[in-house]
């Protein structure tokens, strides 16, 4: 039982420089604009029942919440984005709107499986700041999609 | 024996690396970060290779316009889309345009322009390798707003304004307007 733990423990720990773009990234937008991080109960234990279920097509996320970001300039957040996201990831879509203060950076980064997709998506609104980075099924992901908007239309 | 054998692989090798540039559609450099600096609203959209593919996927089978996209998007290698928009008229620095035009090499073609003093403005530049369209650049430029998008690769154009609407690239026909 230990060498089993041990192992995961291992294994775990070998996984997360894999990951490293979004502590990196997380960890600039705390200590560049002071911008005070939300704890969200449970969402390890969420992680981790989507390693083992993989609801929707999701293989794995981190989400991380940020309140009190103001006076913030995009170019900003796009910088550390460029320089801290990781190998692999490529600018997707890049939404920026000075006048209602709101931007969202989309990158992704195709897995070598080539139904999956990363996607890191950072959404500033008003003084809310989110950074969600998603490993997914496409097909499942795009079904899922197509299913709500069926729906939207019999409506 | 040896020698004749690395010179035809030498010469196979260049003519390949000869016919590659006509072979792959041109991609046009859009990035004008002086443009984002002064708009109010920036749009920016990069897709292409397996993003393209993967993005395709998200249009619904059910719908026949969407399906006509995914079946172009299936062909097309990358799609480039960088919109502006501004506070107040003229704000932005018309030599972006030009920028662009000068990217446009002998094989392209321009097929549509629009001029008005008080509204839009658009150029449809379409790239030819033979009777086939590899590529394409629209430039829509107003007063208050700058759209510039790239398509790369096969294009159909009966299927073209499909594509309005999707993957940021905006609306430029009214409704019903449609062919």
């Amino acid at each position: 039982m230990t060498k089993r733990a041990s192992a995961l423990l291992l294994l775990v720990m070998l996984a997360l420089p894999l990951r490293a773009g979004f502590r990196e990234v997380a960890s600039a937008i705390e200590t560049r604009h002071g911008a005070k991080r939300v704890t969200i109960p449970f969402l390890g234990l969420a992680r981790f029942a989507c390693w083992v279920v993989h609801p929707k097509g999701v293989y794995d996320f981190q989400l991380a919440t940020f309140e009190d970001v103001r006076g913030v300039d995009a170019e900003d957040f796009a910088a550390i984005l460029r320089e801290q996201v990781g190998e692999g990831y490529r600018p997707m879509v890049q939404v920026r709107s000075t006048r209602r203060g709101e931007f969202t950076f989309i990158y992704a980064k195709p897995a070598a499986d080539q139904n999956r997709v990363e996607l890191f998506i950072l959404t500033h609104d008003h003084s809310d700041t989110v950074l969600i980075r998603l490993d997914a099924d496409a097909e499942v992901a795009a079904r899922e999609v197509a299913k709500h908007r069926e729906r939207d239309w019999d409506h | 024996m040896k020698g004749p054998i690395m010179m035809k692989a030498v010469l196979r090798l260049t003519l390949i690396l000869a016919l590659t540039p006509a072979v792959y559609a041109q991609r046009i450099n859009l990035d004008f970060p002086g443009l984002a600096d002064k708009a109010r609203e920036v749009v920016d959209v990069t897709l292409d290779g397996a993003l393209l593919r993967l993005g395709a996927r998200f249009l619904s089978d059910h719908d026949a316009d969407e399906r006509a996209v995914r079946q172009m998007v299936d062909r097309l290698e990358g799609i480039y889309v960088r919109s502006y928009e501004f506070d107040r008229d003229d704000a932005y620095d018309r030599s972006a345009i030009d920028a662009v035009r000068k990217q446009l090499g002998p094989n392209w073609k321009r097929v549509v322009t629009v001029r008005s003093k008080l509204r839009e403005n658009v150029e449809i530049y379409t790239e030819l390798r033979g009777e086939n369209i590899v590529g394409l650049v629209v430039i829509a430029a107003e007063p208050r707003e700058l759209t510039i998008v790239n398509l790369v690769g096969p294009i159909d154009l009966d299927k073209l304004a499909n594509l309005e609407g999707q993957f940021g690239i905006p609306r430029v026909s009214k409704k019903g307007e449609r062919p």
